[in-house]
């Protein structure tokens, strides 16, 4: 990066605010840890102790005996599996042929897949969930997952990186004489490989925090995944924002449904970030 | 094509027309009839639904701006930085997103509270009494807001680190050449091309906080006395509350266009989003 001279001194003293502003937007995750090993007791003292002491699980162990998490967890891996092999499966191909091949109709539908991506979801929660009932699919795993399957994000993703591929080789590959399928399979798909882990990523992470859909599709208690399992321990105790919420099994819930995702973000991070910012920007 | 498309029109693309659809009808789960416009005059005449939308345009107004502007002022900062630190930054930005809000809207819940909720602890260093934040109607869509604004920078940031990092050299070298501060830097070099990019953020932030969902539900219930009540909140409460599936329709489509007129009025005002 380019530096001016007039710069040094201002960066200094801005960037460390902006750290200080990082440590403030992580605070409340970090809270939620300490909450989680702090006994019921504590998190309700004033002034509160910003390490737990004790450090108990009990918390832990309550939730595990009392909640349905076992099975939310469960049903939140089946339900975000499911629809990341579904939607990248999808994204693959149709992003395949809306960037490398041309065919009657390929514009309308790319101006469909885009067009749709401006609209809010929350627009057709009632339409799905009547296809869902017309298909007898409310209520069940296929109703969860169902709506994720074409994932419009993702075929756009895939559609742009394609115009990063290198042609030839798939001339040569025709030449020698590999049919469309194998060509797809054996070099196309490897190729796509990095747009491929993008789409499955969000894919799986937008399924384990979806809210609204699934609250709206999941009646019973065997189908609750975990937004809707967390939010319903908030509920079941009958109240908001007062002392009846068992705040410190709350928060032992929200750390069993965060630490994995966090994980694979720390590991995933690259694909992700350079995912999030692919659709953005280009062209500059 | 096909393996998309299928699943494409069946819970995309009908959806959206069958919304469009029942806005007109009165909708039950085995007969419709149509009803012509009286749904969109049920919702017109509806203090609650009103309120929903007066109250989405505030926290739109209010939170559209300032997380652009918020994460624009940190990206500027950021990109500055060496890598590690950009990673660092970067990282740690995004975790709340991670985190997703329904979580961080639990955490919330605790924080906000106004007895032993870390926030009002904080506030009361400054001799600020307790305040119920969440429960008070003057202050609750504030509260919202704030939790909004605590849960949402990471992507605009991100993408913006990518945009700025994505500033050709050659241009800053020959800025600095010709003697440009920092701040000419930004103002004449850098900002004018972050247009298109500043435009998309809009977009995006525009459509997710008209779409507010479970921070409302989890933290307020769009109460009190529907201080708090959005337009999302309101479509789940009509159609699977209290059964009303086209009046909730009608509360979807003009949603709808509301967002899309903000989107192609934000887009046309900043320079086209491009996509190839």
């Amino acid at each position: 990066m380019t530096r001016f001279r007039s710069g040094r001194a201002a960066v200094a003293i801005l960037s460390s605010i902006v750290f200080v502003l990082s440590i403030l937007y992580l605070f409340p995750l970090y809270w939620m840890v300490v909450g989680s090993f702090t006994t019921v007791a504590g998190t309700l003292k004033v002034p509160p102790d910003f390490f737990p002491n004790p450090v108990v699980l009990g918390n832990y162990g309550s939730l595990l005996n009392d909640s349905g998490i076992v099975t939310w967890f469960k049903n939140s891996v089946v339900v975000g599996c499911l629809s990341t092999i579904l939607a990248v499966g999808t994204s693959a191909s149709a992003g395949y042929a809306l960037g490398m091949m041309r065919f009657p109709g390929s514009n309308v539908i790319f101006g469909g897949v885009l067009l749709t991506m401006l609209v809010p979801s929350a627009v057709t929660v009632i339409p799905l969930f009547l296809v869902m009932h017309a298909l007898g699919w409310v209520d069940s795993y296929q109703g969860i997952i169902a709506p994720g399957i074409a994932y419009a994000f993702g075929v756009f993703l895939v559609r742009q990186f394609t115009h990063t591929l290198p042609t030839e080789i798939f001339d040569s590959a025709r030449v020698d004489g590999a049919g469309e399928v194998r060509l797809f399979w054996s070099i196309v798909v490897p190729l796509l490989r990095p747009a491929l882990a993008a789409v499955g990523i969000f894919a799986f992470f937008s399924s384990w925090n979806d809210f609204l859909w699934q609250l709206v599709v999941i009646n019973s208690d065997s189908l609750k995944t975990l937004p809707v399992g967390l939010a319903s321990l908030v509920f079941s105790s009958g109240a908001t924002n007062n002392t009846l919420i068992p705040l410190a099994e709350v928060m032992a819930g929200a750390t069993i449904a965060f630490v994995p995702m966090l994980i694979a973000f720390l590991l995933l991070q690259r694909q992700f970030l350079d995912g999030v910012s692919a659709g953005a920007v280009n062209g500059i | 094509m096909a393996p998309f498309l299928l699943p494409f029109v069946v819970f995309v693309l009908w959806p959206i027309i069958a919304a469009i659809l029942s806005s007109f009808q009165r909708v039950g789960y085995i007969s419709r009839t149509w009803v012509g416009l009286a749904n969109y005059a049920a919702v017109l005449t509806d203090n609650i639904s009103l309120q929903a939308f007066w109250n989405t345009g505030v926290l739109v107004v209010w939170v559209v701006p300032l997380e652009t502007i918020l994460s624009l002022a940190i990206a500027v900062v950021v990109v500055r930085l060496s890598r590690r630190w950009q990673s660092y930054f970067r990282v740690a930005f995004y975790v709340p997103v991670v985190a997703s809000s329904v979580i961080l809207s639990l955490i919330w819940l605790w924080l906000l509270n106004p007895v032993y909720g870390l926030f009002d602890q904080f506030l009361g260093i400054f001799g600020v009494a307790h305040v119920d934040w969440l429960g008070q109607v003057n202050t609750a869509l504030y509260a919202v807001m704030f939790v909004l604004l605590s849960t949402s920078l990471g992507i605009p940031i991100i993408v913006f680190i990518a945009g700025l990092n994505a500033v050709p050299r050659e241009v800053l070298e020959a800025a600095k050449i010709d003697g440009a501060t920092w701040p000419n830097e930004l103002r004449y070099v850098s900002l004018p091309l972050m247009r298109p990019v500043i435009g998309f953020i809009l977009v995006v932030t525009t459509i997710g906080t008209s779409q507010v969902f479970a921070v409302v539900e989890l933290l307020t219930k769009g109460g009190p006395a529907s201080s708090t009540e959005t337009v999302v909140y309101q479509i789940w409460e009509r159609a699977f509350a209290l059964n009303d599936l086209g009046f909730a329709s009608a509360l979807s489509v003009l949603l709808l266009l509301i967002t899309l007129v903000a989107a192609v009025v934000q887009v046309r005002t900043l320079g086209r989003v491009r996509y190839d």
